[in-house]
């Protein structure tokens, strides 16, 4: 059951941001937002979705169903700019591209705790207000 | 350690073959061959010299370089011998079409590293096997030189192989009977979103399993051939960014064996520091995940051991991580002033908490049940290439740092702690035990912090480089470092341009996957998650 004040996070495929979004889980960090951020291990009942948004053939078999959920509404991080940069003309990879309202944009490949918390704070009164 | 009289006998006996066949270079075998022979030489190396571990195979499409034997491909298998530290190239060259002799009878773990290299180059081995990492329609075959890349095509996952029933109803059923394949993909708690996999439950333990990656490829090692020697430096940290800079190291590390550039003292001293901090943030994200996978508070002290030695990084290089702290012929900067006064306060504090850490989760009985589970043997481990501390939690004392002592790791006093089980606690232990050991390299090393440059200045010209590298043209080199997980490694192909012409990615995560079937027989459900966490296996260095 969904408490008050608190969001729900599945970590997809993050590759450089990994040990960062790891780094929110020890005390330093963890109670410096007004709401509690649960990392969840059941992407159905997250809220906000960390990824890069890119998609491999494979990755898009166990996927399919969470990009549409994205498309109706469920607020995703995205590691845009540093992804973008290295892998937007790769013909392998597909990129998603939701809607303005439905993501939340990270600066790029050298992000800081505190850039990950802004975000999350953002994504928090997206789901709010939006 | 590395022993150049072994080196000189073995040299003896492989040049018997002639000049034409054999050359030795940067301390390396190298013979030339056809696929006929090389059943021949793999049994040779391995029954008669001892090269009983294979370091890795890789292929590459030589059609815009000199050929010999008018064949226009060439596999390189690196074999490793763990008594006298060797190793050894087998470069076989082979046309279009050409049947190669799998040599996975002889090394278990040739598997996983012939299909890559079948997809990737479109080779045919005499073992028929599905894609590793393509999805199984794939026609494109992307490290060819004249690929052209289209869409991928559609995914399905292998079916699950059938059990045997009785069909004689009359006699007790088989006991696979009551056996259950079960599918988890890379969105299940249990894989850790690394691969899919095909477990059988007996229902109760695991007695089998199989498992699939490519669900993350992003062709790193495709987009790299493309890059400057020098932009691969920044992007070979994406392989693995919680251990920074472990990949640009190693990468550093070949480019500077094969311009034999030396560096200055102190340089070797601060690559040391940055390796042995890595090791440290390394080993403390996996004990945090494994305490984390069966619900334990202290995973969060693991966390605040980590963020110290993030602050180590961040006053060194203004980065948590190690990112783009290395340069060719040495790093980027000195340490700052009061840097080595910061690590020793921080040193302490670490070991404190950690000791206490350690003995409250010792003090909970069910953080030992959790962790006991079946172990794996040194033979296991030894027959599918697996390196690092899952491979010394085995009992098997063997690390890069003592056998083939890199930078001067053979003047510093430390211990490679060594297990006997083999088991998740066994894992655990191994990692504690390393930390206490990096800080004690890493004090050792700053109390004897040699002066001089942190740069080879001959490094910076970029242009003079440049015409060394044109004197590499069709070298190929091999080099390797112990990292957090095992070992790490470049196999790079050089043909005098300004970008590398192949370059294959030896990570300890595609080895422990292969080998993960191994790891996990015998474990129950509830111990699964903490099994795989132990590991330390990265989706970056699975999918390349």
């Amino acid at each position: 059951m969904k408490k008050e004040n608190e969001l729900k996070v599945y970590l997809l495929a993050q590759t450089t941001l990994l040990p960062e979004w790891i780094s929110l889980m020890g005390d330093k960090y963890l109670h410096a937002l007004p709401f509690t951020v649960q990392f969840t291990e059941e992407i159905n009942e997250a809220e906000v979705i960390a990824w890069d948004g890119f998609l491999s053939s494979k990755g898009a078999y166990y996927l399919g169903e969470t990009i549409s959920r994205i498309k109706a509404g469920k607020v995703l991080l995205l590691l845009q700019r540093e992804a973008f940069t290295l892998f937007k003309d790769h013909p392998y990879l597909t990129y998603i591209d939701p809607d303005p309202d439905h993501y939340v944009e990270l600066p790029g490949g050298n992000v800081l705790p505190e850039d990950l918390l802004s975000a999350l704070e953002t994504c928090y009164k997206k789901l709010q207000h939006v | 350690m590395f022993d150049w009289k072994n080196f000189e006998i073995h040299k003896n006996i492989l040049s018997h073959v002639g000049p034409d066949l054999y050359q030795e270079r940067w301390g390396q075998h190298h013979i030339d061959l056809r696929p006929r022979d090389l059943i021949r030489w793999t049994l040779l190396c391995k029954d008669d010299l001892g090269y009983l571990t294979l370091v890795d195979i890789a292929a590459v499409d030589r059609r815009n370089m000199p050929i010999r034997w008018n064949c226009n491909f060439e596999i390189v298998y690196v074999l490793f011998n763990m008594g006298t530290h060797q190793r050894i190239n087998l470069h076989v060259h082979l046309n279009e079409g050409e049947t190669i002799p799998s040599i996975v009878h002889h090394y278990s773990h040739a598997g996983w590293m012939e299909r890559e290299q079948a997809e990737l180059l479109g080779l045919n081995f005499d073992v028929k096997t599905p894609k590793l990492i393509l999805s199984h329609a794939e026609k494109t075959i992307p490290l060819r030189k004249d690929a052209v890349l289209g869409k991928w095509s559609p995914y399905l996952p292998q079916e699950l192989p059938k059990l045997r029933v009785n069909p004689n109803k009359s006699e007790a059923p088989y006991p696979e009977e009551s056996w259950q394949w079960k599918t988890l993909g890379i969105l299940s708690p249990e894989t850790m979103g690394n691969f899919e996999w095909q477990l059988c439950f007996d229902p109760e333990h695991v007695v089998a399993a199989r498992t699939t990656i490519g669900f993350h490829h992003r062709g790193l090692e495709k987009l790299m051939e493309g890059r400057h020697w020098l932009h691969v430096m920044q992007l070979a940290d994406l392989f693995h960014a919680g251990s920074a800079p472990t990949y640009s190291t190693t990468w550093a590390k070949t480019l500077e064996e094969m311009l034999r550039l030396k560096l200055p003292e102190r340089a070797q001293a601060i690559r040391i520091v940055l390796l042995e901090l890595a090791r440290i943030v390394e080993h403390l994200t996996v004990m945090h995940e494994m305490t984390v996978s069966i619900k334990k508070d202290e995973s969060r002290l693991f966390l605040n051991g980590r963020e110290k030695v993030f602050e180590l990084f961040e006053k060194y290089c203004g980065h948590r991580q190690g990112f783009g702290v290395v340069r060719l012929g040495g790093v980027r900067e000195d340490l700052p002033h009061g840097w080595v006064a910061e690590y020793q306060s921080i040193a302490t504090l670490l070991q404190k908490s950690l000791r206490v850490t350690h003995n409250s989760l010792l003090g909970q009985h069910n953080f030992r049940s959790h962790l006991d589970s079946a172990g794996v043997n040194a033979q296991t481990v030894l027959q599918w290439g697996v390196g690092g501390p899952a491979m010394r939690a085995s009992g098997l004392n063997f690390d890069l740092r003592k056998s083939q002592p890199f930078y001067f790791y053979q003047d510093i006093d430390f211990d490679v702690p060594v297990g006997i089980h083999g088991t998740s606690y066994d894992r655990y232990l191994i990692r504690y035990e390393e930390i206490h050991q990096s800080l004690r390299i890493v004090t050792q090393v700053l109390d004897n912090l040699p002066l001089g440059e942190v740069v080879n200045t001959n490094a910076q010209d970029i242009d003079a480089l440049q015409t060394y590298f044109k004197d590499l043209h069709g070298s190929w080199h091999y080099s390797s470092l112990e990292a957090p997980n095992g070992e790490t490694g470049f196999l790079l192909l050089c043909d005098g341009d300004a970008t590398p012409y192949r370059l294959k990615i030896k990570s300890p995560s595609f080895t422990l996957t292969q080998a993960l079937p191994e790891f996990v027989r015998g474990l129950r459900s509830d111990q699964l998650q903490v099994a795989i966490a132990s590991l330390g296996i990265r989706k970056t260095e699975l999918d390349r």
